[in-house]
C-alpha cells in the first residue's frame, strides 16, 4: 500500500568489515512532517497597488502563501516554519536562495515565488527549492484572473504536494455540504458549498424543502441529491458552474443516497417499495432505468468502483446490515464485511483498493477503511455519532460529519464535519458557518 | 563519499535510469527523501581508523517495511 512517503530515514552505522565497498541495509525510518518554509511571494509596489484596489487585499503575495502554508499544515505531511525566523527577503530568495540561512532556520524546503498585474491578469510564478541538495526542485509560471487569487494558493499547493509526496494533492477542491440551523426537530437544511479550506461558503438552496444527500459527479462540477417535493424525495441535478438545477425523474415509492457511476454519465441509487429496497441505474442520457438487484432484503448506499466494474452496497440479506459487492450488473454477490456490529455508507476510494465504512458497533460509531475484499479492516475514529464518510480525490483524507448528544433539557446537539488521514493520524474540525452534515468532495478544479 | 570526521563529502543515486522514468514518481520521492535523511544525519559516528576502508558507503534504502500496515 502507498503510505507516507515523507520519509526521514534514520541511519544506523553498522559494525564495519573490511570489504571493498561497505554496503549498509536501511529499512527502518521515522515518519515525521516535513520542515518546510513558504516565502512570501514577492510583489513590485505596482502590481501590489493594482492588487489592492481590485481585490481589497494589501498584499496578495502574502495572503497566497498564507494559503499555501496553511493547505500544507492541515495535510500533516509539512510542517510550514514560522515566518519571523526567516532570514532573507522574499524577492532575493526567489532569484536564488542562500541556502546557508534557510538550512540555519531547519527548513528542508523551500517555496518563492513571485505575483505581478500584467494586462489586468494576475501572473504567478513559484519555485520550489531543496534547502538539503542546494537545487531547484520545480518552477512553474501561470496567468489567471485577480479574482482567481485564492485558487491560485491552492494550485500551488497541490503541485508542491505532488513533488514532495509523488502523489496528486487535493486542494484546489470544494465540499458540497447540507447546512444546518435551528433546533433539532425543527432543521432548516440547505445545500452549501464551500472551498477545501471553508473559504467562499456559499448556500445554494433557500431552505424552504429538505435537502439530503449531496454527491459531486467525480469528472465535473456537477451535483446530485435528494430534496422533498410533496413529502417525497425527488432526485436533482445541479451544474455548481451555471447554477441550472434540473429533476432528474420522479421514481415510484423513496428514493434514497444518489450517486454517480466513475464516468459521470449514469446515477445509481436505491428505491424502495412494498417493504423492500433495491438498487438501480439510470443513464442520464436516456433516462433508462435499470434495476441491478432484486431481493427480498433491503439494499441499499451504492457505490462504484472507479473503473466502473463493481459496485459496493449495504444489505441485511444476512439478517442484519453488512457491505456487499458485485458486478456492475448485479452479478457475483458477495458479502465482504465479517466483523462484529452493522456496517453501512460503503465508499469506494478513487485509488480503487479500498472501501471506507460506517460501522455501528455497542453504542458507538466507527469511520473505517478496509479492503475491496473485506480484510485489512482498519477503524480510523470512534465517536457517539458519525457517519458518511466522503474521499479526497486522491484518496488520502476521508471527510464525514459528526453529531453531538444532547443533554436531557434537549440542548447542546451539534452536527460538525471532519476529516481524518487515511492513516487515523490529523483528525480535524472542518469551519463552517452554520452546522454542516453530508459532506461530498469534489475532484480536483484544475484538472 | 564521507570525510574523515563523518561528514558527507558527496551522495549519489545509483540508480539513474529510474529517477526520470515516467511512472516511477514514488521512486524519486523516495530517493530524495533518503538523500535528505542521509544529509540530516551527518556527521556520522565513524571509526578513527580505517578511513580508506569506509570513506565510500553504499546505502541501500528499503521501505517496504514501513510502507506496510
Amino acid at each position: 500500500m502507498k503510505k507516507n512517503f515523507l520519509i526521514l530515514f534514520l541511519i544506523v552505522f553498522f559494525p564495519i568489515k573490511a570489504i571493498a565497498l561497505i554496503e549498509v541495509d536501511i529499512t527502518r525510518g521515522n515518519l515525521n512532517p516535513l520542515p518546510l518554509a513558504v516565502s512570501p511571494l514577492s510583489i513590485d509596489d505596482k502590481s501590489k497597488k493594482s492588487f489592492e484596489k481590485i481585490l481589497k487585499k494589501e498584499n496578495i503575495g502574502s495572503e497566497i502563501s498564507t494559503i499555501v502554508e496553511n493547505n500544507l499544515r492541515t495535510s500533516g505531511l509539512f510542517n510550514p516554519l514560522s515566518k519571523e525566523a526567516f532570514l532573507q527577503a522574499p524577492d532575493i530568495a526567489n532569484l536564488k536562495p542562500r541556502f546557508e540561512d534557510w538550512n540555519l532556520i531547519k527548513a528542508q524546503a523551500l517555496i518563492t515565488g513571485k505575483v505581478t498585474y500584467v494586462d489586468e491578469k494576475l501572473r504567478v510564478e513559484f519555485r520550489l527549492w531543496d534547502v538539503l541538495a542546494a537545487k531547484e526542485m520545480m518552477a512553474l509560471a501561470f496567468t489567471t484572473v485577480p479574482s482567481n487569487w485564492r485558487r491560485v494558493g491552492h494550485i500551488i499547493s497541490d503541485k508542491v504536494y505532488e513533488r514532495l509526496t509523488g502523489e496528486k494533492g487535493y486542494f484546489d477542491t470544494r465540499i458540497i455540504y447540507v447546512a444546518e440551523e435551528g433546533p433539532k426537530t425543527q432543521r432548516k437544511k440547505r445545500l452549501a458549498i464551500m472551498d477545501q479550506d471553508g473559504a467562499n461558503n456559499k448556500f445554494l438552496t433557500l431552505g424552504n424543502e429538505l435537502v439530503l444527500t449531496p454527491r459531486f459527479n467525480p469528472t465535473s462540477q456537477m451535483v446530485t441529491y435528494l430534496s422533498y417535493f410533496k413529502n417525497l424525495p425527488r432526485v436533482y441535478l445541479l451544474d455548481i458552474e451555471t447554477g441550472t438545477q434540473e429533476v432528474v425523474g420522479d421514481f415510484p415509492g423513496m428514493t434514497f443516497a444518489p450517486r454517480f457511476s466513475p464516468d459521470g454519465k449514469k446515477i445509481i441509487m436505491s428505491f424502495a417499495k412494498d417493504g423492500k429496497s433495491d438498487i438501480y441505474t439510470m443513464d442520464l442520457e436516456n433516462r433508462l432505468v435499470e434495476k441491478i438487484t432484486n431481493h427480498p432484503s433491503i439494499d441499499t448506499s451504492p457505490s462504484y468502483s472507479p473503473n466502473g466494474k463493481f459496485i459496493a452496497f449495504n444489505s441485511d440479506r444476512s439478517g442484519y446490515q453488512q457491505i456487499y459487492i458485485m458486478k456492475s450488473d448485479g452479478s457475483d454477490v458477495k458479502r465482504i464485511s465479517f466483523g462484529n456490529g452493522i456496517y453501512g455508507t460503503p465508499v469506494w476510494s478513487p485509488r480503487g483498493d479500498l472501501i471506507a465504512f460506517t460501522k455501528l458497533h455497542k453504542g458507538k460509531f466507527y469511520i473505517g477503511v478496509m479492503r475491496t475484499d473485506g480484510k485489512g479492516e482498519r477503524l480510523l475514529t470512534e465517536n457517539y455519532y458519525q457517519e458518511a464518510p466522503s474521499w479526497s480525490p486522491n484518496g488520502r483524507v476521508l471527510i464525514f460529519y459528526r453529531e453531538t448528544k444532547t443533554n436531557a433539557k434537549g440542548e447542546g446537539f451539534s452536527a460538525k464535519l471532519w476529516s481524518i488521514d487515511l492513516t487515523g493520524y490529523n483528525e480535524r474540525l472542518v469551519e463552517t458557518e452554520t452546522d454542516a452534515s453530508d459532506p461530498s468532495w469534489s475532484s480536483l478544479l484544475s484538472n | 563519499m564521507l570525510e574523515p570526521d563523518g561528514s558527507v563529502a558527496k551522495t549519489e543515486i545509483l540508480d539513474h535510469a529510474r529517477m526520470n522514468k515516467p511512472g516511477q514518481g514514488f521512486y524519486k520521492v523516495l530517493a530524495e527523501s533518503a538523500l535528505r535523511a542521509v544529509k540530516l544525519c551527518q556527521p556520522l559516528r565513524v571509526p578513527t581508523t580505517g578511513y580508506e576502508r569506509w570513506k565510500e558507503l553504499q546505502l541501500n534504502f528499503d521501505a517496504r517495511e514501513m510502507l506496510e500496515g
